[in-house]
């Protein structure tokens, strides 16, 4: 028997299995296989193992992919650039579909807690645009290709709109009614679950991995490492904040991490970044440190420290026209 | 208050109430009181179905307002073969009884 709790107002215990064990037709609740097609599994397989996006870090997915359904966890310690890959990370997932990305365009959702929506408008604009020095001309082109891929959180600085449960279902909503495919929560220290309470955590983790796989979405969760210590420091998924359950049910967990000799590493604009892969449970299974530079002109990352031409996530009229005002001279 | 959604819901979840689950055809400040402390209350409407299978293997204290509609929920519950610990309040007597009969009166409130 074990120890009492309370849910709601009600003192609860485990119950006796036998009570379930009457309820429950086993037969009907296991697949029978015997009766499926070979073909048919292994099509419905092979398409669930195509339908993946990718990373900016990793366009091709060799190394990390992103299923419906389930969720990705970012850490990484203060300024680390979690955010600011995330902004990428959209306006990759957002990028119109090509040949080399026939998955492209799909809806995003970006729920900040702690900016403004329009703020949270340019600075993802100033990711696409590779500039700090975003021009109305430039911000209008973002407005108008994103205007029916990107959903901002009307995130008001009162507290219910950290509510968790509001967010998630906003994002079934969203996932139903206009097509989004990906949904960012910045971050799990805004939202309505006390750190110290490890039964709300639990509940969070299993409420967002339902809502994941409810509504074929893949959520993003920015959630900061459980203790404070230098940013060289080899972390593990038992030191994302939180209860272990949030680790345990993600599909990825990624810490990202910048050089702790920020200074003496910098090349020119850029500064050495890796997004170390610590768990990923479906695709390539890869386990490793993705490197890359991040480049502060461009505000994208960046394969190599000698990249200067920003990676294009407009379309092609729009980057022609973004590359006018520049004069050819960008950096 | 619950109601019998509310303990289906806790049991599908493999969960059962701590204290003896309280049913009762007319909520007052006794029922409350006990509503207070962590107790389940379930507030059963006379003529509604009584789904007796829930309360397998589960204590429980019937305020049902005669003791002939605690006898005929331990009758149905013998047989659909459910097996739970059962007391019932006895407005006569005024004690919880585990082998109810039928009572001379009703609840005053009941006759009203």
């Amino acid at each position: 028997m074990s120890q009492p709790r309370k849910v709601g107002s009600i003192f609860v215990t485990t119950d006796n299995p036998a009570f379930l064990e009457k309820q429950v037709d086993a037969v009907a609740e296991v697949f029978d296989f015997a009766t499926a097609n070979a073909r048919s599994l292994l099509d419905e397989h092979r398409r669930k193992q195509l339908n993946y996006n990718t990373a900016p870090f990793d366009p091709e997915g060799n190394a990390l992919r992103f299923f419906p359904g389930g969720f990705t966890i970012w850490s990484g310690f203060p300024g680390a650039g979690k955010t600011t890959l995330l902004r990428q990370l959209a306006c990759h997932l957002m990028r119109a579909p090509s040949e080399e990305n026939p998955l492209g365009g799909a809806g995003v959702f970006v729920c900040s807690m702690e900016e403004y929506p329009q703020d949270v408008l340019i600075r993802h604009a100033q990711v696409a645009c590779a500039t700090e020095n975003l021009s109305e001309n430039m911000l209008q082109w973002c407005v108008d290709l994103w205007a029916d891929k990107l959903k901002l959180w009307n995130y008001r600085p009162i507290e219910s709109d950290c509510q968790y449960r509001k967010i998630l279902a906003a994002i079934r909503l969203l996932a139903r009614e206009q097509g989004v495919k990906h949904a960012f929560i910045d971050s799990l220290m805004c939202l309505d679950v006390a750190s110290n309470d490890y039964e709300a955590q639990r509940q969070f983790a299993g409420d967002l991995a339902r809502t994941c796989q409810a509504a074929g979405v893949h959520i993003h969760l920015v959630a900061h490492p459980r203790k404070p210590a230098k940013a060289d420091q080899e972390p593990d998924t038992s030191d994302v904040a939180g209860s272990s359950d949030l680790g345990r049910k993600a599909d990825n967990v990624l810490f990202v991490k910048r050089s702790a000799q920020e200074m003496s590493a910098t090349q020119g604009h850029c500064t050495p970044m890796s997004i170390s892969v610590k768990k990923q449970r479906y695709g390539t299974g890869f386990i490793g440190d993705i490197h890359g530079w991040f480049h502060r002109g461009l505000r994208q990352f960046v394969p190599n420290q000698f990249h200067d031409e920003p990676m294009r996530y407009l379309t092609r009229e729009a980057h022609r026209d973004i590359e006018r005002e520049f004069g050819g001279n960008r950096a | 208050m619950s109601s019998w959604a509310d303990l289906a819901e806790l049991r599908r979840n493999g969960l059962r109430p701590g204290f003896p689950v309280v049913i009762t055809t007319n909520p007052d400040r006794a029922t409350y009181t006990l509503s207070d402390i962590g107790a389940m209350v379930i507030r059963h409407n006379p003529g509604d179905v009584f789904p007796v299978e829930l309360l397998a293997g589960l204590r429980a204290w019937l305020f049902l307002g005669s003791c002939d509609r605690a006898q005929a929920v331990i009758r149905a519950a013998r047989v659909k073969g459910v097996e739970f610990v059962v007391e019932a309040w006895c407005e006569c007597a005024k004690r919880l009884d585990s082998q109810p009969v039928p009572c001379a009166t009703a609840a005053e409130w009941e006759a009203a």
